[in-house]
């Protein structure tokens, strides 16, 4: 189920509020694990097994970690859960991708290729492998408390808020809430706005100019222009896709008494790639830096070794975004980025460059990244930057200017806008009538914008 | 945390607007076919398709989006381009044709098969509506689709058919009447006999048979052009809208032949095979054809498939050979190419 769509909106949030609401607060765990697997069942009722499976191995290898007095048993607890988790998720999310390169490279020596079916990837279930190895991690390195109850902790796996794009939780920040947690009308009234606030992100900013975005990636040989404003197009799209679908798990989770990390913080003010990486998905950030970079060494084995574990970090963190080698270039570009930065000296909230060049060159560079994130394939890509770096036509042509819409370009503006506005993205209003007004105005369009069209997914529905 | 009324009354605001859809919505939607798969998640996505449609709110938003996008940016969504005077045109007319069919080749495999049947085929390319009213368009469609009808035409030419030029003449007709509809993709009842008459022409067709029609034409009526669903704006009309045409339907009708006898032979003059052009009653293409050329004409043409489909079906289904027409009259709007 989408947040995005009528059947959640005006089915199973009204449903679930007002049975958890009416439930007593000893049921309320319980009722939080049924109703989030009825919200994943919602797509496919059989792949619950695997949520329900990473869930038993990570509690079961977390528990064992915990309650263990023997370090060699605590080490292989985390091992064996860690490994299990990591095999589903190559499985679902990775099989086909290597199969598909071994087939390729069998060919190539003149062989024949390899049949294999297709794997359906289960939804969600990077954003669950992360929390689940966390959980066990953490839970073995002593930095949280093993879950107090099973129930709870099927219930913080699947809390549906959060269950299929994120934010990154980890149990150590949720541990508490799931004992004792404060509901209150005003606690309400600000998750509600949350919630709006990302819906409308969502469906009046990043649906609209989406078009834009595709059209421009569906060009065999697009101008300089139209290259360009389909990956600003993109640029907006990706972030209040996101970063809206961000803010109203955390809008749900405030409504139901659950204070969420927040997960972006105006990236595209950001004037190093670095600084980027600090305000862009802050909670995968946070998890590649505790679970992978850290535990690679980080920086501390030398500049050549910090540049390795930098890349490595990286690379693999596009991987996890999906199975495609674009995802991996985006990833070690980026890396290299980073590296490069770090090379040079930067420091977050310090540029070499004065200020406006370097938030511009920083732009430039993730949006080349985003060719590479948005790209099918490395061809579409390398056709955009030819686009881009002027190797084609300069102007938008006749077909493109048909086909856009007025409406496209003016969510683009007001979207680079707000983003660029830096934390103006959060609606912090100090007048509690205009507060009050802006949160029905968005939710009257929104809903009204919903309606219109047909419903549309998240895009980090497919990591 | 803010206190104050209007924090406290946002919550039972919010409840408000989720509770009152969701309980009409979840009483009246009815359950799907109990034999979906669950498990799948076939089930979920039938009862949500319902759910969806049972919310009265949707045809609302669609009028209230389509009229203040109409009123505030002048423009009509993704399927629809708007002219001068709003005259609509299908966005297809402004890219290039998905899974366009080599001409030449089709060409000359249909011109083979039906020729090994002594049938002569007479392929038309009915230009872009954008064409023929391209002075209602803010600026040229790019020198790919401003070039496509000449190209096709030579490319008849060069294979032996008559370059029928429909362009120039539903062009020059316009002095006369629109030969286009303003809120619909085609022609209107004035512009397909307009289209018959240079067809006959051009391809030696005309005056070819001796059988005589009669044409009844109506009064202005309503009509429901394909392009208004796309730019409705339902309740919100009165204030943003594209307002509606009316249109004279013709009918014709062959005049009983005294030689002929009720169960007399009657010959196939024209089979005619195309799109909505030719399928769609109100042109009364047909019809049209029937007056030029004096001869009978049965019509293949499908609508919504496109023009290739319907040849191909009539071949391979034997129904033009079934009916072994003189000529066969294929009408191909040139936005498939």
């Amino acid at each position: 189920m989408i947040f995005a769509s009528q059947i959640f909106l005006f089915g199973f949030l009204p449903l679930f509020l007002a049975t958890y609401y009416l439930a007593p607060v000893r049921a309320r765990s319980v009722l939080i694990l049924l109703a989030s697997y009825a919200f994943y069942g919602w797509w496919r009722v059989d792949y619950l097994a695997l949520v329900f499976a990473i869930s038993v191995v990570s509690y079961g290898a977390g528990h064992v970690a915990a309650t263990t007095a023997n370090e060699a048993t605590r080490k292989w607890a985390v091992r064996i859960g860690v490994a299990l988790i990591l095999a589903a998720l190559g499985y679902f999310k990775y099989a086909v991708f290597v199969m598909g390169i071994a087939s390729d490279l069998r060919e190539t020596l003149g062989g024949a290729g390899y049949a294999f079916d297709a794997i359906i990837l289960p939804i969600g279930i990077s954003f669950l492998s992360f929390q689940a190895i966390s959980y066990i991690v953490d839970v073995s390195r002593r930095d949280a408390p093993p879950a107090r109850t099973l129930i709870d902790y099927l219930a913080f796996v699947s809390l549906f808020p959060q269950l299929i794009a994120g934010p990154v939780l980890r149990y150590k920040d949720l541990a508490d809430q799931f004992v004792e947690r404060t509901h209150s009308l005003q606690k309400f009234a600000m998750g509600v706005r949350r919630f709006v606030e990302g819906l409308a992100m969502k469906l009046l900013i990043a649906d609209t100019v989406a078009p834009l975005a595709d059209r421009a990636f569906a060009l065999s040989d697009p101008s300089m222009a139209e290259a360009w404003l389909g990956v600003a197009a993109y640029s907006i799209q990706l972030l209040f896709d996101f970063a809206g679908y961000s803010s109203m798990a955390i809008g749900l989770g405030l409504m139901i008494g659950f204070t969420f990390m927040e997960n972006f913080d105006a990236p595209y003010t950001s004037t190093s790639i670095t600084e980027f990486w600090r305000r862009w998905h802050i909670s995968l950030s946070a998890w590649l830096r505790d679970y992978l970079y850290v535990p690679l060494g980080g920086n501390r084995h030398g500049a050549l070794a910090t540049y390795r574990n930098l890349m490595l970090t990286m690379v693999l963190g596009g991987l996890w975004h999906g199975a495609n080698v674009t995802f991996v270039l985006w990833g070690a570009w980026h890396g290299l980025l980073l590296a490069a930065e770090r090379l040079a000296g930067v420091r977050v909230g310090q540029t070499l460059l004065p200020r406006p060049f370097a938030w511009l060159t920083t732009m430039i560079a993730v949006m080349i990244g985003w060719v590479l994130f948005r790209a099918e394939t490395l061809q579409v890509a390398l056709t955009m930057y030819r686009g881009m770096f002027g190797l084609g036509e300069l102007g938008l042509s006749s077909q493109y200017l048909y086909a856009t819409q007025s409406i496209e370009l003016w969510a683009l503006f007001i979207g680079g806008v707000i983003a660029t506005m830096g934390r103006a993205m959060r609606t912090d209003i100090s007048w509690p009538a205009l507060r009050f007004g802006t949160t029905v105005v968005l939710m009257t369009a929104s809903t009204m914008v919903l309606s219109a069209r047909l419903h549309s997914p998240f895009l980090y529905f497919q990591f | 945390m803010q206190r104050d009324i209007y924090s406290t009354a946002l919550p039972w605001v919010f409840a408000s607007a989720l509770a009152i859809p969701a309980l009409y919505g979840l009483s009246t939607t009815e359950g799907p076919a109990p034999d979906l798969s669950v498990l799948s998640g076939a089930y979920q996505r039938a009862y949500e398709d319902r759910f969806a449609d049972t919310l009265p709110l949707n045809d609302v938003a669609r009028g209230a989006m389509n009229a203040l996008t109409l009123a505030a940016f002048g423009q009509t969504g993704p399927d629809v381009v708007i002219g001068d005077d709003q005259w609509l045109f299908t966005a297809e007319e402004f890219r290039p044709a998905t899974n366009a069919v080599p001409l030449t080749e089709t060409l000359q495999t249909v011109q083979e098969t039906l020729a090994n049947q002594g049938i002569t085929l007479i392929p038309v390319i009915v230009p872009d509506k954008a064409r023929v009213y391209a002075d209602k368009l803010p600026r040229e469609r790019g020198a790919q689709l401003e070039t496509r009808f000449d190209t096709a035409r030579d490319t008849l030419s060069e294979l032996g058919f008559p370059a029928i030029d429909l362009n120039s003449a539903l062009t020059e007709a316009r002095g006369a009447e629109d030969t286009f509809l303003r809120t619909d993709t085609h022609w209107s009842p004035f512009g397909a006999d307009q289209a018959a008459q240079v067809i006959a022409q051009d391809a030696g067709l005309a005056g070819l048979g001796n059988l005589e029609f009669e044409v009844a034409i109506t009064p202005d009526q309503p009509f429901r052009a394909d392009l208004m669903p796309f730019v409705e704006t339902g309740p919100f009309a009165r204030w943003a809208g594209i307002a509606e045409e009316t249109i004279n339907l013709s009918t014709t009708t062959t005049v009983a032949q005294p030689s002929a006898g009720l169960f007399g032979d009657v010959e196939v003059g024209i089979v005619l095979v195309g799109t909505s052009f030719s399928a769609r009653t109100e042109f009364d293409f047909a019809g049209a054809l029937s007056r030029a050329t004096g001869l009978d004409v049965v019509n293949l043409s499908v609508e919504g498939q496109g023009p290739f489909a319907p040849m191909t079906d009539a071949l391979t289904t034997g129904a033009i050979q079934d009916l072994a027409p003189q000529f066969v009259v294929w009408e191909i709007p040139e936005r498939y190419l």
